[in-house]
């Protein structure tokens, strides 16, 4: 028999990432934890160690309201910092 | 983006919703939440020189997550038997046994709305899937709805989309929480919604059929799928079907729609992200006692 699928479409448009840097001298790296337990010092410790090889980078912290809640921040963060590492659930 | 190999899943889906399908994902291995943090150092040194490959290269082009459009006719077994193991492969069913999704099922659950079957009702997380009423009803038809149930689903599937449901959490979370869907008013009467004897329980079509179909559109249409994007440790039965009226006639409280601005006599449906059900019950005394 033929049957219609239930599966939802979803849209199709890839948005273009930034162009990436040849160095990370002089970064502005931002960490942004989604608030579960040890993100900050697993986000926290790879900002460090990629700070650590780019004189001059910086590292600046930010914290979501909730694991599950949006980041309302995330306009500031765009204007503050040059890449941002954040966590996903778990 | 940084996240543990469990997740993965969870984390490509979330990228290819935001249109970021290239974004890069560095993991390390599961958990990161519950240890000694020296250990998370430690599991962060791993990963620190893919992290900055990532930052420094620019990345190819990810094929796009594609998925089938919810229109589309596909051939399956004639068999019903053969047909439960066809559509749990395709990962369309909850478990138990779904009804065929052919076009007469679902041209006869849209009924009047055939014309319109291809209007966009809601946007669902967490792939942003379509709910067009013919996706509902699609998925409807699997779950066994009747035509006479579609307005109720609907109008679930409305609520689910609304931003401060917060679907996309309550979709993807670990927790084993689940839209409950309340229905009040006087439609409840009419499709025999019960909020009496075991209402949460086995034995009233509407509520289990409503349910089932508004769990099958979270899963199908918003893109779900139980150990992949849905990440639920155990999860908990009412996420097979999760819907009852509330039993206004003998509550003491005003009826929920009433308490969120509704009038009495229209007919609304709630949804809540909810766990297992749990039973608050008193033992009458002989006697009252001063508490």
């Amino acid at each position: 028999m033929r049957v219609l699928s239930p599966l939802g479409t979803t849209p199709d448009t890839v948005m273009p990432l930034s162009k990436r840097r040849a160095s990370l001298a002089g970064l502005r790296i931002g960490v942004l934890d989604n608030s579960k337990p040890n993100a900050d010092v697993l986000l926290g410790r790879v900002a460090e160690a990629l700070a650590a090889g780019a004189a001059g980078a910086t590292i600046r912290h930010w914290t979501k309201p909730g694991s599950s809640r949006p980041a309302t921040m995330i306009d500031e963060i765009a204007a503050s910092v040059d890449v941002l590492l954040t966590g996903t659930a778990d | 983006m940084l996240g543990t190999d469990a997740f993965l899943s969870l984390a490509r889906a979330q990228a290819a919703r935001l249109g970021l399908p290239h974004l890069a994902v560095a993991l390390v291995p599961h958990p990161v939440g519950g240890i000694d943090p020296a250990i998370v150092r430690g599991k962060a040194e791993t990963i620190v020189d893919e992290v900055r490959a990532a930052l420094t290269r620019d990345p190819a082009l990810r094929a796009r997550l594609t998925r089938a459009p919810g229109a589309a006719l596909v051939d399956a077994p004639d068999d019903l038997d053969a047909f439960q193991t066809w559509a749990m492969d395709a990962r369309w069913s909850d478990g138990l046994p779904v009804l065929p999704s052919t076009a007469e099922r679902v041209d006869r659950l849209l009924g009047a709305l055939l014309a319109r079957r291809r209007e966009p009702i809601a946007t669902l997380a967490p792939l942003d899937g379509a709910a067009t009423l013919e996706a509902i009803a699609i998925n409807a038809a699997l779950a066994g709805a009747l035509p006479e149930h579609l307005p109720v689903i609907v109008a679930a599937v409305r609520a689910l989309a609304e931003p401060r449901f917060n679907l996309n959490a309550i979709q993807t979370t670990t927790h084993p929480c689940t839209p409950l869907v309340i229905v009040n008013g006087p439609i409840t009467a009419r499709l025999q919604i019960s909020g009496g004897h075991n209402a949460l329980g086995n034995g009233h079509r509407a509520n289990a059929v409503i349910g089932r179909a508004v769990r099958l559109i979270c899963q199908n249409v918003g893109g779900a799928r139980p150990g992949l994007e849905d990440r639920a440790t155990q999860g908990h039965p009412g996420k097979f079907s999760y819907c009852l009226a509330e039993n206004e006639a003998e509550s003491p409280w005003e009826p929920l729609h009433v308490e969120r601005g509704f009038g009495a006599g229209t007919s609304c449906v709630t949804v809540c992200g909810s766990g297992g059900p749990t039973t608050s019950t008193t033992t009458p005394r002989r006697r009252p006692r001063r508490c």
